[in-house]
């Protein structure tokens, strides 16, 4: 009987001891925190879709990165990248899969912004608001959009006086030609 | 619009399908279930019968409850190879009812909960077993003796089945006459009483031979599904190859005395699980070394839990101990396979 | 451990043989099958009109050199590295649909086909043509390496096995090795093989023999002049043993080479056995020189360099003054009624090709499929122009019945047959669950889409079809990846600007406040100045 319990407390220590030496082991991991958090906030920018859209509510996807990381908000708010997004995402900060938060708009397929250019009138306001300037123009000239640069924001929308700007299904051509999935 | 762009039927003449190989299994455990009834009389048959018949039909439900099409899934045989499998492991004389709860376990916990045929990691047929063996041990460990084989009709039988059904055996003492332990469940006895096993299995209280012709029989059904290419030869043969002299090193140098070689690999499940459940694709480690260790960790861990643990034959449990491995033993073989 | 592996899958697969033909893993053994090699290559009559899409290896749209009624010569480029296959005049240039076995429309350029002579046609603009000065290859300085390589991809030479890779691209790596290796003496053991590719492993596709029985001498020729120039230590030709006509042809021609040449390293003939895929690049260089080549490795990054037969060919033909605008193809299967292996010129339609050769009745009856019967697919416009990828084209009474895909059972007779030790199994099982990331770990690109795996599904699934919708899907996903990069360093870029912008203004506004603050005075006396200056110069021209 003495040896039962000798050797359940000797477990129990085991386990004790095993469990509070893994904890130091990551909270040390989790010291110079500064440069920790910035780099976490460079993964997380970097699995964010970089539409740079501004759906989120943050003015691009860098600070809505520092806002997960640092602030803790919820990892569901960009449409654009949708649920492998919210997924990768999830996995890298030990969170749950949640669904996309629709308020913030709907996941689209790839999309590009043309301007229609008999009815530019050349106010710049589009190429201002453009977050990855991919509008090239200058005043009173006609704008035209570097179509493999632009992210399919929407931001060049409102700005325009004349509403001359549409958004079109982005380019598929043989180059990035998809296979079908086989009928299972 | 179909995308199809290997044409198949240009380059193979005679084409194959889950089907075909179902049957090739279920020809390959005919010469088995033959010495079976010559052993143990009608029971075996009225087990593969039952079982094949209500899995079949509940396999059909469930299809329907899963909105899956009857023509494609529920007509594979899969589920028949399952039900004959479980049939074929448990004692001929468990009761129908018995039966019918491990075939409820075999088809539903087995197979469905996973998502159905193919996605299951545990061997159905023995997720059943080890359930009823759980359940009702004292039924599964129950055997006819083989001599008094001619006083046992199918009627009786299927009385004695339909009747029993959660009582103990001495309500029925004209059975208890001509029921007999499996070599097995008798050397498990003597270990639990203390004796010595040499000087028992000397003394042949219990006989052994029938059970051996019942192992060639499953041997030979075996070797078919060799020839048929239907399993490879990995993981019979290191099952039993490991199984074997694991047995060898233990009689040799061993503290405690088990029974010899001959007696180890033929009598209990070793050779029907080796060729016919530790096999079962869906379950096993896929890649040639893979299958290797799959192979060689049934037969440490049978032979473990046949001579040490509180069970007569661990065969099962070895099964499905290796099926959680499966996963792990895959992905370390791709590891180390990469330069 | 890996070596430990290693070691084994050499005692195993090769039997402790270290000479050629070395085991391959895994491929099937199938009947060759292979139809109208007891007749001679015929070349089709030209069609009216030739369609030749716009297109390069990349995929990448060409540049058209020409323009709409310009008039052509047999030739002369069309887009860069792109000869004109026949004379004619442009008709258009338009979007038309394209050899492919997802009908895609493309951008291609049609020709209305002047049959009747070399005379009475204004030449257009004609490309500079080297044939004429490199007559002899005799020196084997870089000069004249890179002026042949420039003259094979002036001449459109790609690959004739099926992928159609640059010709010139492929040798141009090599040279450039090879010399680098003569430069600084490395290891000799890195100097190249050249494995010229006989194998035509497919069934029922017999082009490359048929060009075997026909051309032995000129593709000797050509094998001679590649060795030659790429200067290689071995050379070897690889024909499988089903071929007993072509491999006697081309043992008398290389017979008849070593007469007439003295050289130290005699082309060497391989037979080996029939088993599919041994004529796919990697299998077979691990047949030849029992080198498997890893992923993300090239065969040149091993000295190896692979061609096919009919590339060989094409290369003598380039030596002889001739671009690449035709190729042989197999019209076969079991409901062509005249099969036979006709040479064709790129961009003729499938149902010219049909017509001319007394297969009309093809067109209507069956089933048609380009390619063979693992690697094809099946065609329903029979106005798709071929292509130098087209090997074959074959006939069928039915399209493949439509059998229901079942559920893996994981019976690993797709692990048994594939040639590049994959787990097909277990790919299929990370595609289905979109698990992208997980099968390229398990070297999903390393799949050569042969198609053994399909064969031997006893549950039906199409499972090179999987492998090649999750290629497609993960060369997206890079894209994207790639895209996302440079819109996050547009974006950088544009928020240091617009701060800059913003420090720069506002040093602007803090220097001119600093500037009024400091000279109030002066800023007034000029003001002044400037009156008295204008008041001056009315004055002046009051006077005057």
């Amino acid at each position: 009987m003495a040896t039962t319990l000798l050797t359940v407390i000797v477990c129990f220590a085991i386990l004790y001891i095993a469990g509070a030496w893994l904890t130091h082991i990551h909270s040390a991991a989790n010291q110079n925190s500064s440069d920790k958090q910035q780099s976490l906030i460079n993964t997380v920018n970097e699995l964010l879709p970089q539409t740079q859209c501004a759906q989120c509510g943050y003015p691009g996807c860098r600070p809505y990165a520092e806002a997960i990381v640092k602030n803790g908000i919820d990892i569901n708010l960009c449409p654009p990248g949708g649920d492998q997004t919210i997924e990768a995402l999830a996995n890298l900060l030990g969170q749950p899969v949640i669904p996309l938060n629709t308020e913030m708009g709907e996941n689209k397929p790839p999309q590009v912004a043309i301007i229609v250019e008999k009815d530019c009138i050349g106010c710049t306001l589009c190429i201002q608001a453009c977050p990855v300037d991919a509008i090239v123009g200058a005043a009173t000239f006609m704008h035209t959009v570097i179509e493999q640069d632009c992210t399919g924001c929407e931001l060049c929308l409102p700005p325009c006086p004349v509403d001359c700007i549409e958004l079109v299904p982005g380019k598929t051509g043989i180059s990035n030609w998809a296979w079908p999935k086989p009928a299972s | 619009m179909s995308h199809v762009s290997v044409n198949t039927a240009l380059v193979r003449s005679e084409s194959p399908s889950v089907q075909r190989v179902m049957l090739q299994v279920l020809v390959a455990l005919l010469p088995g279930i033959v010495a079976l009834y010559w052993l143990t009389g009608p029971g075996v048959l009225l087990n593969v019968v039952f079982a094949c018949f209500f899995a079949v039909i509940l396999e059909c439900m469930v299809l329907v409850v899963r909105k899956k099409s009857l023509h494609g899934e529920g007509t594979d045989l899969s589920i028949v190879v399952a039900a004959s499998l479980l049939a074929l492991s448990v004692p001929p004389t468990l009761p129908f009812m018995h039966l019918l709860f491990g075939v409820l376990v075999l088809v539903l916990l087995g197979k469905h909960v996973f998502g159905g045929l193919g996605q299951n990691p545990f061997n159905p047929a023995m997720v059943a077993y080890a359930a009823l063996f759980i359940s009702f041990p004292q039924s599964m460990t129950l055997w006819f003796n083989p001599t008094e084989l001619t006083s046992v009709s199918l009627l009786d039988t299927l009385k004695f089945k339909t009747e029993v059904v959660g009582q103990t055996l001495s309500h029925y003492p004209a059975w208890d006459a001509i029921t007999k332990a499996t070599p097995l469940e008798h050397l498990r006895t003597l270990k639990l009483n203390q004796e010595t096993i040499s000087v028992e299995l000397a003394n042949h209280t219990v006989s052994q031979a029938p059970w051996i012709i019942v192992s060639a029989c499953f041997f030979i059904g075996g070797v078919y599904l060799l020839w048929r290419k239907v399993i490879q030869w990995q993981i019979p043969v290191t099952v039993i190859a490991s199984f074997a002299i694991v047995s060898l090193v233990w009689a040799t140098f061993g503290t405690n005395s088990i029974p010899n070689i001959g007696y180890s690999l033929f009598s209990g499940a070793l050779i029907f699980g080796a060729f016919f459940i530790a096999t079962d694709p869906v379950t096993a480690a896929s890649s040639t070394a893979g299958r290797i260790v799959y192979g060689t960790g049934i037969g440490l861990l049978a032979f473990i839990i046949r001579y040490f643990g509180g069970y007569p034959d661990g065969f099962a449990f070895a099964v499905l101990l290796m099926n959680l491995c499966v996963p792990t033993i895959d992905y370390a073989v791709l590891k180390l396979s990469q330069p | 451990m890996s070596k430990l592996l290693k070691k084994i899958e050499r005692v195993v697969f090769n039997r402790g043989n270290n000479e050629a033909p070395f085991k391959f893993h895994g491929g099937l053994e199938l009947a060759p099958n292979k139809l109208g090699l007891d007749k001679s290559i015929q070349t089709i009559p030209l069609p009216n009109e030739l369609v030749i899409p716009l297109l390069n290896y990349h995929k990448q749209l060409l540049e058209p050199v020409v323009s709409i009624g310009d008039h052509v010569q047999k030739g002369q480029w069309l887009a860069h590295n792109l000869p004109c296959p026949a004379n004619g005049t442009v008709r258009c240039l338009e979007e038309r649909e394209v050899m492919q076995a997802q009908p895609l429309l493309t951008q291609c350029i049609v020709i209305d086909v002047i049959v009747s002579s070399k005379t009475a046609i204004p030449s257009g603009t004609s490309p500079t043509n080297n044939c004429n000065t490199i007559s002899g290859y005799n020196d084997n300085d870089n000069s004249t390496n890179n002026l042949w390589l420039e003259t094979l991809q002036q001449h459109g030479l790609t690959g004739l096995g099926g992928a159609a890779f640059p010709t010139a691209a492929k040798l141009q790596t090599w040279v450039n090795a090879n010399n680098a290796n003569t430069k600084k003496a490395v290891n000799t053991s890195q100097l190249a093989t050249l494995i010229i590719n006989a194998a035509e492993c497919e069934p029922s596709i017999a082009c490359d023999e048929a060009l075997m029985q026909a051309h032995a001498d000129e593709i000797v020729k050509g094998i001679e002049l590649l060795k030659n120039r790429v200067q290689c230590e071995r050379c070897v030709i690889a024909i499988e043993d089903s071929k007993p006509r072509a491999i006697a042809k081309i043992k008398l021609a290389l017979e008849k080479q070593l007469t007439t040449t003295k050289t130290d390293t005699p082309i060497e003939l391989l037979t080996i056995p029939t088993r599919y895929p041994s004529g796919a690049e990697s299998v077979l260089i691990k047949i030849v020189t029992g080198q498997s080549i890893p992923k993300s490795k090239l065969p040149i990054d091993f000295g190896v360099v692979c061609l096919n037969v009919g590339t060989a060919y094409a290369v003598w033909q380039s030596y002889q003054g001739e671009p690449l605008t035709s190729r042989i193809i197999s019209l076969t299967g079991p409901a062509m009624p005249n099969p036979c292996n006709v040479r064709v010129s790129f961009g003729t339609s499938i149902e010219h090709v049909l017509k001319s050769t007394g297969n009309e009745s093809a067109l209507k009856n069956y089933t048609i499929r380009a390619g063979g019967p693992l690697t094809g697919f099946p065609v329903r416009n029979m106005q798709l122009p071929v292509s130098s990828k087209t090997n074959c084209i074959s006939a069928h009474t039915s399209n493949a019945s439509a059998t229901v895909a079942q559920p893996c059972i994981r019976c690993n007779a797709c692990v048994d047959v594939c040639p590049e030790y994959l787990l097909p199994q277990q790919l299929h099982w990370h595609i289905s669950a979109a698990n992208w990331q997980q099968s390229r770990a398990q070297n999903l690109f390393d799949c050569i889409e042969c198609g053994c795996c399909d064969v031997v599904c006893p549950s039906n699934i199409e499972l090179s079809n999987y492998f090649r919708y999750a290629k497609a899907q993960l060369l997206e996903l890079d894209w994207q990846e790639e895209q996302a990069k440079i819109a996050q360093i547009r974006y950088e870029n544009r928020n240091k600007r617009l701060e800059r912008l913003k420090a720069e203004r506002e040093k602007e506004i803090a220097f001119r406040k600093s500037k009024l603050a400091t000279k109030p005075a002066q800023g007034e006396n000029n003001i002044a100045d400037a009156i008295a200056r204008a008041k001056a110069r009315q004055r002046n021209k009051k006077k005057s």
